[in-house]
């Protein structure tokens, strides 16, 4: 017992009085007397720790800079590009069934180092809207017994009373451009393999569940799939079923196992299916290396140089200040009662 | 017998009678028993009949009696087996515990009933075998049924604006789901062809934009349930757990207020109203058993123009000290010392009194203490061994007086006090009275007893000496006694009054003794119409009053006598620190202006350095106009003569107010005047003034402490009594109502239940007076003293904590709920979920729920030592630094700009690929990043705001940290069958694998902190609260050893100590007046008068008249 300090007092008390007494008992807890650590925020601590985070944000922030700039990426638009000048609807002629095919150039800027990851980019694209997130049914795509496990898919879940596999909203509006690339007349072989996430395409999607009924309502969404090969191969469809967190996103679509050299001209035949037109989406498509960090993304290193060179001069600033106007610690005429006699 | 109430419950009324009634009066079941006396048969018969004779007035009754099975206990038989019929009146069941006024019929014999034959609810039996008595109110009828007061609930200050906060918080939400909505109703459009938005389905309507005005209100609901984070329902049950935890854990088992001498600890009797302790502004206390101890002990004394006693008293001592003198102290070492008396003088000890100019009125003084009073004895009739029992301690001191005199009353013999006609008999053992060291047992028989009660002020017994002589003695306040004294002996008149006002002054508590001798014959045609009064049924007190009047005139002044009322230990160091600490204190007390005003300086109260006003009833205009006796006029003129004086003292209060440096005001004003002075058209103008004073003292405001003489059962309904707790009651609303400041009243007694029940806060001392106040307060403690860290220790922290606490809760959910809205305009406005439902869920109920708690319960800006030593911390309370509009506005700002941060920096970078093998992030591992985010920083943001971390801090930040990563480790790792998207499957093993997610995680939290991290770092730097002060003066002290070190302090202080450590605090200055040194002008000659030193009289000398009526200036001693 820790009692010796407080219980003094009582300590002469014979023992039965002390069974009766109501002397509350000595803890630290109820006397508040925790052992605690009283930090305070004197100027000195405020300028290290400006200090302390500058120095460990400035080189994070150069070095993920510098990743960000050793990524190639080249971009094209072509959802203008690839309706013929023409055509005045182009709702009209992107749902009409004629041939979309369309020819595009990219040059290559910069050496770019084998694999070359291929994107698409859509804009304006609502991946995230409630309605659409949740039409999906995970049962269904992951057990081959629970096909009609559709609830949750409507409005794209029977077609003539039979389910649809896979159903909802966001297999039924599946993204069905196609890519082809050639560099010199070479055709480069775009791999589709491994370009989801292992953990969604083991556990979300089952490899003995086919696609049925599929696409064969009246009105047609988007991609149509091989009905004779499981969901689980089918990885354009489940990389469009990560659905995107905001309405500008890029997917992947494949990878060019190969380097692209400097100066080349790669020449991309697309077919231009996908109807963003209706809702003024644009189409993007970006070829891209990736380092360490990923993909390019000058955001982080510019937000860890911004944060760590504020702070390193924050800790300049309150230097000056601290030699210039210096307070004294702990200075009782800082204390309101002195500073205002009366206490008014 | 047949009563007049209706039915019989578990704890019912009763009236009683004595036990002397079983001579006449017997129970048929206790006969029954006894086989010896059983009845004949004739008998038998007759008891038969007329026990049907009752069952049948009981029947025929209008409305008829319901009653059970007459039993035989029931049925009350006399001596000659009759059964008995008597018949109750009474009056209708009230409230009033003091009075009943009923008769009792028996036998064509009117008996009266009075609160004296009640027995309340709840009262239990000791000393007595049995009781035969009557029920006459049950069950919600008993009077202490319809006197439990509907206790009000009282809420804090805080926790009303609190609920301000969270209306605010409402308004925004709905602000939020109608900006939501608007968007929504806007969005829907049928050229996002893949959401299929004109869709009859069931339940497209949400989306469906042929109707947009559905659109709008379907998704106002969802977007309610959504953002319904931003109120913190939780906020209310963390609160109620972290007070409750403060007040039975840390109020109630502080070892600083556990009062080892009656063993007593605090208590906190709600959990409410910790943090308004924090706050409290105003101060009302009552002076006796709570400034003071309570524990009267006999001082002084006056015999027939001559001062006894040779003590100090506390106050004199103190005076002489501010003065510069030094009292010199001779206690003899015979003197005889016990509880009440305090008296040492040998020309009175041991019988040396024969030896006075005067002994017979020494005797008389003697006799007067030992038979006038309602004392009983108990125990041993030896004067070591014997006990008094007396409702107050005032009359225990004056028989104990007695008995130290050799006048030892030690036996009390009540023959019956329902039948008026044998007496009551008291036995005293008189020493030394024919001559020396003879001592003989005299009884006296007491014929009739002129109670006490506060419009009398007197209290008179009638007794006959064992020779036959009849005396009235009677004791009584000095007023109502000099106007009832016979002519002559005009010498003795006046030293006597000199003296009382001398008494007065030194603090002491006096009473007037005075007898007379009774002719038989005037006696007897008194008494018949005494024995009349007492039995009517209607005014009967007021009837009583009159009739003692035609007896109670022309006595024989014998004396006075002075009580001394001890102040509390500490009082004064604690009244100091807590004018230090900006709390201005009211003490409402019934003492005399002089001696209020004395107490006033005696605890600290008032000094020199304060500008005193003071508003008495007791001017000679007044009283003149009092003279004239006309209740209307007086009523006019006071109330003039109330306004005149406020008014100016206003104009000058406003004066002293409007210069900074200015002194610190007083107000003294005396009952009366506050009367006139809460009526409507100057209670604003007393408001005023009250406010900018630190210090009031309103005298004369209760009934005089004498009214305590009497037991508490008996009567205090008088329209004094009833003001004044009316007059006090008011005084608490009006700064309750007025000011919008917090109130504390504390008391100890009865007669503050009221005043506790009115101010915010309130506090019971558990002291000598009953539980009554304790039950109605809120905290009790042992001791005046405690409130200093009651107040500035646990209210001080209790307030600090919660502000942190619901500051911290609006900012967590605030910041988080934003994150969700921001989510909300790239999401079509869909009321798509940013975060996952169990996320949601759990913000509040795991992640972020321990932490605050402990900051709540263990935070400490400065110890206990350095809160009671630089008390102006306390000020911080006062003016609500902690909880102010700005505050809320500088936490919402920074809420605002983190949920920024969290939701821009992550979503901004969703676009690119997140790994080396160019996989990007969906919807789920952004929320899950932000989320993680979230909570990470927000537990690190409650670090930030605390002033002390213990281990339970660092244990509950990172255990919350943690269990967000074991939960969402459980969560998305394990594949659930069924009844769940799969949409969380796996995210944080993704997010782990990449560098991405690291980096971000740095990040964001420092982005986020960083603006907060500026803003306390400039704070404490150029605008530092006072309590960052003292931390820093005090950075390199070990706290630990210094509270035990002030514990010992605090509780071995002996009052001398504490007073001079009081008056060490004082301005070392000898006063600009002279002797000692009352800066109010009415005051200075008035003592210096007494002491014999000249000092102009002024026109304006108020309170010198007040008391010095026709006095002429005698320089005396």
């Amino acid at each position: 017992m820790s009692s010796s300090g407080a219980a003094g007092a009582g300590s002469t008390d014979s023992t039965a009085a002390r069974r009766n007494t109501k002397r509350p008992k000595y803890s630290k807890f109820t006397q508040q007397e925790l052992p605690a650590c009283k930090p305070i925020l004197t100027p000195r601590a405020v300028i290290s720790a400006f200090l302390l985070v500058s120095v460990v944000f400035v080189p994070v922030g150069v070095a993920s800079l510098l990743a960000s700039r050793k990524v190639c990426l080249r971009d094209i638009m072509y959802d203008s590009k690839c309706i013929p000048k023409n055509v005045t609807n182009k709702v009209a002629y992107i749902q009409s069934s004629a041939d979309k095919a369309c020819s595009i150039t990219l040059n290559v800027t910069k050496h770019m180092k084998s694999p070359v990851y291929i994107y698409y980019q859509l804009d304006n694209f609502y991946q995230n809207h409630r309605r659409y997130v949740k039409s999906r049914s995970d049962e269904q795509l992951r057990k081959r017994g629970e096909e009609n496990e559709t609830s949750t898919c409507k409005p794209e879940d029977m077609v003539n009373g039979r389910a649809i596999v896979p159903c909802g909203l966001i297999a039924w509006s599946l993204f069905n451009d196609t890519y082809s690339f050639s560099v010199n007349k070479r055709n480069l072989t775009v791999n589709k393999k491994g370009i989801s996430w292992k953990s969604d395409r083991n556990h979300k999607f089952g490899k003995d569940v086919f696609p049925k009924n599929f696409q064969n309502s009246s009105i047609i969404g988007g991609a149509h799939l091989n009905e004779s090969i499981p969901l689980r191969e089918q990885e354009d469809l489940i990389v469009w079923m990560r659905t995107a967190a905001l309405p500008t996103f890029r997917k992947l679509y494949g990878k060019i196992e190969e380097d692209l050299k400097e100066g080349e001209l790669i020449n991309v035949t697309l077919n231009n299916n996908y109807n963003t037109y209706s809702f003024n989406g644009k189409k993007k498509l970006v070829l891209s290396t990736t380092t360490w960090l990923g993909g390019k993304n000058d955001f982080l290193g510019i937000a860890y140089l911004t944060v760590g060179g504020l702070c390193f001069f924050l800790a300049l600033a309150f230097t000056i200040v601290y030699f210039v106007k210096p307070r004294q610690l702990g200075d009782p005429s800082y204390l309101s009662w002195n500073r205002n006699p009366g206490g008014h | 017998m047949v009563s007049s109430s209706s039915s019989f419950a578990s704890a019912p009324e009763f009236i009683i009678s004595n036990n002397e009634v079983d001579n006449e009066i017997d129970i048929l079941s206790k006969i029954q028993s006894n086989n010896s006396k059983l009845p004949n048969w004739g008998r038998r018969v007759r008891l038969a009949l007329q026990t049907a004779k009752e069952i049948d007035t009981l029947h025929s009754s209008t409305p008829p009696v319901i009653h059970r099975d007459i039993k035989s206990a029931n049925v009350l038989i006399d001596r000659n087996f009759n059964a008995r019929l008597a018949e109750v009146q009474c009056e209708q069941p009230n409230n009033s515990l003091y009075t009943f006024t009923g008769n009792l019929i028996l036998q064509n014999q009117t008996l009266p009933v009075s609160p004296n034959q009640l027995l309340l609810r709840g009262c239990s039996l000791r000393n007595t075998e049995y009781i035969v008595g009557v029920v006459i109110f049950t069950g919600h009828e008993t009077k202490v049924m319809m006197n439990a007061m509907n206790v009000p609930s009282k809420r804090s200050t805080l926790e009303r604006k609190l609920d301000k906060l969270i209306l605010t918080l409402f308004a925004t939400l709905f602000v939020m789901c109608f900006i939501g909505a608007v968007g929504s109703a806007v969005f829907v459009n049928k050229k996002y062809f893949y959401l299929h938005l004109e869709s009859s389905e069931e339940g497209g309507a949400q989306f469906d934009p042929r109707n947009r005005f559905l659109v709008f209100l379907l998704t106002m609901f969802t977007l309610i349930t959504l953002y319904s984070t931003i109120i913190p329902i939780s906020l209310y049950v963390s609160i109620e757990m972290i007070k409750f935890i403060q007040s039975t854990q840390f109020i109630n088992k502080d070892l600083h207020m556990y009062h080892l001498e009656t063993n007593t600890p605090a208590l906190a009797r709600t959990s409410n109203l910790n943090e308004e302790l924090g706050q409290v502004e105003y101060i009302f206390s009552d002076k006796t058993g709570t400034l003071t101890r309570n524990l009267m002990e006999f001082f002084k004394c006056s015999i027939g123009g001559e001062v006894y006693g040779t003590g100090v008293t506390e106050i004199e001592r103190g005076i002489a000290e501010r003065s510069g003198k030094k009292i010199e102290e001779n206690i003899s070492s015979n003197a005889v010392r016990e509880k009440g008396f305090n008296f040492d003088d040998p020309r009175l000890m041991r019988g040396a009194w024969r030896n006075e100019p005067n002994p017979d009125n020494c005797k008389e003084f003697f006799r007067c203490l030992a038979i006038c009073h309602t004392v009983l004895p108990e125990g041993d009739e030896s004067p070591e061994k014997i006990k008094y029992q007396a409702a107050s301690p005032d009359e225990a001191a004056l028989v104990i007086a007695a008995k130290n005199f050799g006048f030892f009353f030690y036996r009390f013999k009540q023959l019956h006090c329902f039948l008026l006609r044998t007496p009551t008999m008291i036995y005293v053992r008189e020493s030394h009275v024919e001559k020396m060291g003879k001592i003989q047992d005299v009884p006296y028989e007491i014929l009739n007893v002129l109670e006490f009660n506060s419009t009398r002020k007197r209290q008179s017994v009638v007794c006959r000496y064992p020779d036959g002589r009849l005396v009235l003695y009677c004791k009584g306040a000095d007023t109502v006694i000099y106007e009832r004294l016979a002519d002559g002996n005009n010498d003795i008149k006046k030293v006597t009054r000199e003296h009382l006002e001398q008494f007065g002054s030194s603090g002491l508590r006096t009473l007037c003794l005075a007898y007379k001798e009774l002719h038989p014959d005037v006696y007897e045609s008194w008494n018949e119409k005494f024995i009349q009064a007492k039995s009517s049924l209607r005014d009967r007190e007021r009837k009583l009053d009159e009739v003692a009047e035609l007896i109670e005139h022309d006595l024989i002044l014998i004396g006075s006598t002075a009580i001394e009322d001890k102040l509390q230990e500490g009082v004064p160091a604690c009244i100091e620190t807590l004018k230090r600490a900006g709390i201005k204190i009211w003490v409402l007390t019934g003492d005399k202006i002089e001696t209020a005003i004395n107490i006033g300086y005696a605890c600290n109260l008032i000094n020199n350095e304060m500008k005193q006003f003071i508003i008495s009833s007791e001017t000679d205009a007044i009283r003149e106009v009092e003279e004239r006796g006309d209740q209307i006029e007086i009523a006019r003129f006071m109330k003039e003569e109330v306004k005149k004086e406020l008014k100016s003292c206003l104009e000058e209060a406003q004066s002293y107010f409007s210069s900074l440096s200015g002194p610190k005001l007083a107000l003294v004003i005396d009952g009366k005047c506050l009367m006139y002075a809460l009526d409507p058209s100057l209670r604003v103008m007393l408001l005023n003034l009250s406010l900018n004073c630190h210090a009031v003292v309103c005298c004369r405001v209760s009934p005089l402490q004498k009214a305590q003489v009497n037991l508490f059962l008996k009567a205090i309904k008088d329209w004094w009594c009833l003001d004044f707790n009316y007059g006090a009651l008011q005084v608490t609303s009006l700064v309750k109502k007025g000011a919008q400041k917090i109130t504390l009243s504390i008391g100890d007694g009865a007669n503050d239940v009221s005043m506790i029940q009115a101010a915010h806060v309130g506090v019971g001392i558990s002291g000598l007076e009953g539980m009554q106040a304790v039950m109605a307060s809120d905290f009790a403690i042992a001791q005046f003293r405690y409130l200093a860290d009651l107040l500035l220790v646990h209210g001080r922290w209790s307030y600090l904590r919660i502000c942190k606490v619901v500051t911290y809760f609006f900012y967590k959910n605030l910041t988080f709920t934003l994150t969700q809205f921001w989510f909300t305009f790239q999401a079509g406005f869909s009321g798509q979920r940013f975060y996952d439902d169990w996320f949601q869920s759990l913000y509040n109920v795991i992640f972020t729920a321990l932490p605050v708690i402990i900051v709540g319960l263990f935070d400490k800006d400065v110890s206990a030592s350095l809160s009671k030593k630089y008390p102006e911390l306390y000020m911080e309370g006062i003016r609500n630094v902690f909880f102010k509009w700005r505050v809320v506005a500088i936490w919402a700002f920074f809420s605002l700009y983190q949920s920024l941060i969290f939701y821009y920096f992550v979503s901004s970078s969703s676009l690119s690929g997140k790994n080396s093998a160019g996989k990007t992030f969906g919807l789920w591992d952004v929320s899950t990043m932000a989320f993680t985010c979230v909570v990470v920083t927000v537990n690190l943001r409650l670090l930030m705001i605390c002033n002390s971390i213990t281990r339970w801090h660092y244990i509950s930040v990172g255990g919350s940290i943690l269990a967000w990563f074991i939960f969402i480790f459980l969560y998305s790792g394990i594949s659930t069958p069924y009844d769940r998207q799969e949409n969380m499957y796996f995210v944080i093993y993704v997010l782990m694998s990449t560098l991405y997610f690291y980096l971000t995680l740095l990040l964001v939290p420092v982005a986020a902190l960083f603006c907060d991290f500026i803003y306390q770092g400039v704070q404490r730097w150029f605008f530092p609260y006072d309590y960052q002060i003292i931390q820093e003066m005090h950075r390199h002290d070990d706290t630990d050893t210094s509270r035990a070190h002030l514990l010992e302090i605090g509780n071995n202080l002996t009052p001398a100590e504490a007073r001079s450590h009081a008056i060490s605090q004082l301005p070392r200055e000898i006063s600009k007046h002279t002797g000692f040194a009352f800066d109010s002008p009415g005051y200075e000659s008035f003592f210096a008068a007494q002491l014999g030193v000249f000092a102009p009289t002024k026109a304006w000398d108020v309170a010198r008249r007040a008391s010095m009526k026709s006095r002429p200036k005698i320089g005396h001693k």
